[in-house]
């Protein structure tokens, strides 16, 4: 230790001084000038510079607005906002009907899904040939069509029917020949066409082929068979009744014959026959009593007391009476149907009008059968004169029931439903298809709503309030600012430490390390991360967190210089030369020393460094990498009108946002330049 | 290295068991600090620049040392070196008895109150961030020089000492003048209740007012508590005035190192007398017989062969360019190193050593050529 004691020494000359200080305090004194710390004359300049403070009040205010304002504006920022308008929209729709429907008459008849599938077929054929009515025939049983009207036709069915003969252009089996023993063995034993017929076959029935030869006048066809035999058929106008039915006397067969032609029944010896026709081919049946199966009509019951239950039985005895009898029963009360200026009426027998047969199917647009019987007689009034005209579009007015705002269905004190006279229109988009369209009160998503008393910046696209969402999206956009750049300076000053601090290959490492950092690509990183956040469905909040940490880690490295240039200044500065020379330890010197010097460097990096991360951000959430739609920022905000023409019509969503995030940024560097002009030793005060 | 390495067992001996005495305070002894030149890229030490190059001297308790050169001639890193601040090439530095270079960190720490150093530029070597109290206080507290509650008495009158108003302490360095901040670069050495202080240009950046009072300080707190002082400068006539003996130094050698009386009535060295006859003197009709050095400064990182001094001096002889002068003591305390002093046998053995290394040259010479030719 030292050869003397200095506090002593001085203690001891402090007791032999006289004191001389009378306690007043001289005019040039120092102690009369005010002291100002290193901190509070930072302050002071800060203040002084009207930029710096015109930033941090912007930045103030824009903290208040983020942070305090949604706490008491009534909106928040995924509220979505309805409001009402009259919509172009889809009353009702029509279908002029040609196709003809199945009505089941009695179940009791079995009808066969062929012949129900053919049933069109056969209908355009009979009206091709004029014919009132046909015989088909199905695969077990026959039927007869019956044409009532040209949108009625009836099917019936037979109580017994059994297959008689085939008669017309037909061929007939005569035997079958031998190949090897060259023998024809004939199927009746009472035909024999000689000799020659047998040399004939021999020549021609050969191999095993199929084919045709002549024979006195004759067409023989022959087919091979198993065992080298053929069967040899011919063509023959006879009757060839079937297995089991005797011959029948030759008036049958005249009658048949006539029948062909008239295809009507005949009688012959108390039983009735039909004849079906196939091309050439002709089928005799016998059949038993007739009996109604099923009706084919066009047409429909439109009831003038809406949504009147209609049975299956009164419509089809409806149909059958329109265009027979004019009377009808139908659930034990009796009807009548008569033709009224086109149209068929149904009336009850108190002559209630009940309903009309038509063939217009109107219907709301969502399906439901509740068009008023007025409006439907209307409509297809309108649409006939429309076709005859040979226009595809026309319009007319005619009461609807009135809507209020939010859709339903207005009425009076009376409860009875409010009418009001629309305009119908009427649009053909097919043959036999009809929209039918009318303006309508409607609640609708408020969107793009101009700036009004409710929403003070109006709404977007999504029917958002934009006041809300920018100052839901300040919250988020300035969080990102402050976590980034905290984050970005806790790594920086840690790797930005060790490096200055240690030198060395520490220093060459991390400084490698920040030159790799410095030539990542960040903005394409940045592309393919939120794409791959797209791919893998993350929670928008999940974005967010690694949308943070992503620019904060591209982000260190200036930091990190920036430190490690500070520091490496600073170890060479006299003063930690002399703060080791006394003998302080090495956390002091680091902490007491060093950090408090890098410090305002750092803070005006900081702050410069945030308005860079707010842009950075609404940048990335404007091209939809960062955080995505719902959840505002000042990006998404814009993102939402970003196609040329939202963004020329709506000014008034994307400019007050724009211009927050061009006022942040400003602010900070306005705030950044000020505390670095505060920092600064050699500015003036 | 070079050949003359013979004779560094003669140089080293010069303070052997000066460390012993008591009353010398420092001893160095052969001390080198060569900073290596290192290649810009595989960082392949290519060369050396020798700071220090051998430098010995003694220091008695309570006495101050100036140590004068031109610039970049290893003054301060001698200075930096002393204080262990920057490790030494090789050499021993005793201080109080103590081999520094042999403590450990954690016992050079404890010992660092003991030596203290005040830094040319009062400006740098203040931490713009502490109230002058704190800086002043804060190895104080660091090493418990005192008690706890009697700390703050303790830097009052520190800085009392020292010319500065205890008011002061919560100032910042940045409200000084110059003046004002050595006087706390001065406290804050003081406080530690050092032996022996380095005080490395302490005044140059000091304008003369400002010079004599921090002067008279040093040399009024030197005479209240026994500090020993190593005086850096290239200022002769501070260094005549508060020095007891004067080490003269020209690029990392000690060429000159006597008494100050001794040295300045007569300067043995021819650098020393060149230096000498530079200092001004206030008498308009003195005639000063200036003694003007050719050239510049040779670079010490390619020092010149022999006596580093030959190329510039204007006594200099054949063996000045083959062999460096020992430095040895002409006079009691008065040592040099210069071939002019040497002793006739002694000149003798050289010559011979020359005219060897001569011939040696131009064997070397003409085999060159011959490749040469070839």
């Amino acid at each position: 230790m030292a050869s003397y004691n200095l506090n002593e020494t001085l203690k001891a000359r402090a007791a032999s001084q006289v004191k001389t200080d009378n306690g007043e305090v001289k005019l040039d004194d120092v102690s009369r000038v005010k002291v100002l710390s290193p901190g509070r004359k930072v302050f002071k300049r800060f203040i002084k510079n009207r930029l710096a403070v015109f930033g941090t009040t912007l930045l103030v205010i824009m903290f208040i607005l983020s942070f305090l304002g949604p706490i008491f504006y009534p909106y928040g920022q995924k509220d979505i906002f309805y409001r009402y308008d009259t919509l172009n929209t889809n009353y009702a729709s029509v279908k002029d009907n040609t196709t003809f429907e199945t009505n089941e008459v009695d179940p009791s008849v079995e009808v066969e899904s062929g012949v129900n599938r053919k049933m069109t077929t056969n209908i355009k054929a009979m009206n091709a040939d004029g014919k009132q009515t046909l015989f088909v025939e199905g695969m077990n049983a026959v039927y007869e069509i019956e044409k009532n009207s040209d949108e009625l036709y009836t099917l019936n069915g037979f109580a017994d029917s059994k297959k008689i003969a085939v008669f017309g252009s037909n061929l007939a089996e005569i035997g079958s020949f031998d190949g090897i023993a060259k023998t024809l063995k004939y199927n009746d034993p009472s035909v024999d066409l000689g000799e020659a017929f047998v040399e004939a076959l021999k020549t021609n029935c050969k191999g095993n082929k199929s084919g045709e030869f002549e024979f006195e006048g004759t067409t023989y066809y022959f087919e091979p068979g198993s065992k080298k035999s053929f069967t040899i058929t011919a063509l023959t106008q006879d009757f060839l009744y079937e297995k089991g039915v005797a011959a029948m006397p030759g008036a049958f067969e005249d009658a048949a014959l006539a029948a062909v032609e008239s295809g009507e029944l005949f009688t012959v010896d108390g039983k009735d026959y039909i004849v079906t026709v196939n091309e050439d081919v002709y089928t005799a049946y016998q059949v038993g009593e007739k009996k109604l199966a099923r009706i084919y009509t066009t047409l429909g019951i439109d009831t003038i007391e809406k949504g009147a239950a209609v049975s299956a039985e009164l419509k089809n005895n409806a149909l059958l009476a329109a265009f027979g009898s004019g009377t009808f029963t139908a659930d034990g009360k009796s009807y009548t149907v008569k033709e009224e200026d086109g149209a068929y009426i149904i009336k009850d027998d108190s002559g209630k009008e009940f309903g009309e047969l038509t063939h217009f199917i109107i219907r709301r647009y969502n399906g439901d059968d509740t068009v008023e019987y007025e409006l439907k007689k209307a409509l297809a009034e309108e649409i006939n004169a429309m076709v005859s005209r040979g226009e595809i579009k026309s319009a007319f007015t005619h009461a609807i029931p009135m809507q209020t705002e939010d859709g339903r269905y207005q009425y009076d004190e009376n409860g009875k439903l409010q009418y009001a006279d629309t305009e119908l229109r009427i649009t053909q988009k097919e043959v036999g298809q009809y929209t039918i369209n009318c303006d309508q009160i409607t609640y609708v998503i408020d969107t793009f709503a101009a700036p009004s008393g409710a929403h003070i910046l109006g709404t977007d696209g999504d029917g958002f309030d934009v006041f809300a969402r920018i100052m839901y999206g300040g919250r988020i956009s300035l969080m990102v600012g402050f976590v980034v750049v905290f984050l970005e300076c806790f790594l920086g000053i840690i790797m930005g430490g060790l490096a200055g601090y240690y030198g060395k290959w520490v220093d060459f490492l991390i400084m490698r390390l920040v030159d790799i950092f410095y030539c990542l690509p960040s903005m394409p990183i940045m592309i393919i991360l939120g794409a791959m956040m797209d791919a893998m469905r993350l929670d928008t909040y999940i974005r967010l967190i690694v949308m943070m940490a992503m620019l904060g880690i591209m982000g260190w490295a200036g930091v990190a210089r920036l430190v490690r240039g500070q520091i490496l200044m600073l170890r060479e500065q006299e003063f930690m030369l002399a703060a080791e020379a006394t003998g302080i330890r090495v956390k002091h010197r680091i902490f007491r020393h060093l950090i408090p010097n890098v410090m305002p460097q750092l803070i005006v990096s900081a702050t410069m460094g945030m308005g860079g991360t707010i842009l950075t951000e609404s940048t990335l959430s404007f091209l939809g990498l960062g955080v995505k739609h719902p959840l505002a920022t000042w990006g998404t905000i814009i993102n939402s009108v970003s196609s040329a023409s939202a963004m020329a019509h709506y000014a008034y969503i994307w400019i007050p946002v724009g211009l927050l995030i061009c006022l942040t940024v400003i602010a900070f560097n306005f705030v950044g330049d000020g505390l670095r002009d505060a920092y600064d030793p050699k500015s003036k005060q | 290295m070079e050949e003359v390495k013979v004779y560094d067992e003669y140089t080293s001996s010069i303070f052997d068991g000066a460390e012993n005495d008591p009353d010398n305070l420092v001893v160095v002894k052969n001390l080198k600090k060569y900073f290596p030149i290192k290649s810009s890229f595989f960082k392949i030490t290519v060369g050396n620049v020798k700071a220090v190059d051998d430098v010995s001297f003694k220091i008695k308790r309570g006495t101050t040392m100036g140590l004068v050169g031109e610039s970049g001639c290893g003054k301060s890193t001698i200075g930096r070196t002393l204080l262990r601040l920057i490790e030494k090439t090789d050499g021993q530095v005793f201080i109080g008895g103590k081999d520094i270079f042999a403590l450990s960190k954690n016992d050079l720490r404890k010992e660092r109150p003991n030596i203290q150093i005040i830094f040319q530029d009062p400006y740098a070597s203040l931490s713009p961030r502490l109230p002058i109290g704190e800086i002043i206080g804060e190895a104080v507290r660091e090493h418990g020089i005192v008690p706890p509650e009697e700390f703050d008495d303790y830097i009052s009158r520190v800085m009392e000492a020292c010319g500065l108003p205890d008011y002061y302490k919560p100032r910042y360095p940045h409200e000084f003048s110059g003046g004002q901040r050595q006087r706390i670069c001065i406290a804050r050495a003081l406080a530690l209740n050092p032996d022996f202080i380095v005080c490395d240009e302490p005044v140059s950046a000091l304008d003369v007012s400002i010079q004599a009072q921090i002067i008279n300080l040093l040399r009024d707190l030197q005479k209240q508590f026994g500090l020993t002082y190593l005086f850096i400068s290239h200022d002769l006539s501070v260094v005549e005035y508060i020095s007891d003996t004067v080490g003269v130094m020209y690029l990392g050698n000690m060429v000159e190192f006597a008494p100050t009386e001794k040295i300045y009535a007569n300067p043995k060295h021819p650098y020393t007398e060149a230096l000498f006859s530079a200092i001004p003197y206030p008498d308009p009709d003195y005639k000063v017989n200036r003694i003007i050095l050719e050239g510049s400064i040779p670079s010490p990182a390619n020092p010149p062969s022999g006596c580093k001094f030959h190329t510039r001096c204007r006594k200099c002889m054949e063996v000045c360019k083959y062999i460096q002068p020992d430095f040895k003591e002409l006079e009691p305390e008065h040592f040099c190193a210069c071939h002019l002093f040497n002793t006739p046998e002694r000149q003798k053995e050289l010559d011979e050593l020359v005219a060897k290394m001569k011939a040696e040259e131009g064997e070397k010479g003409s085999t060159e050529k011959q490749k040469g030719n070839k």
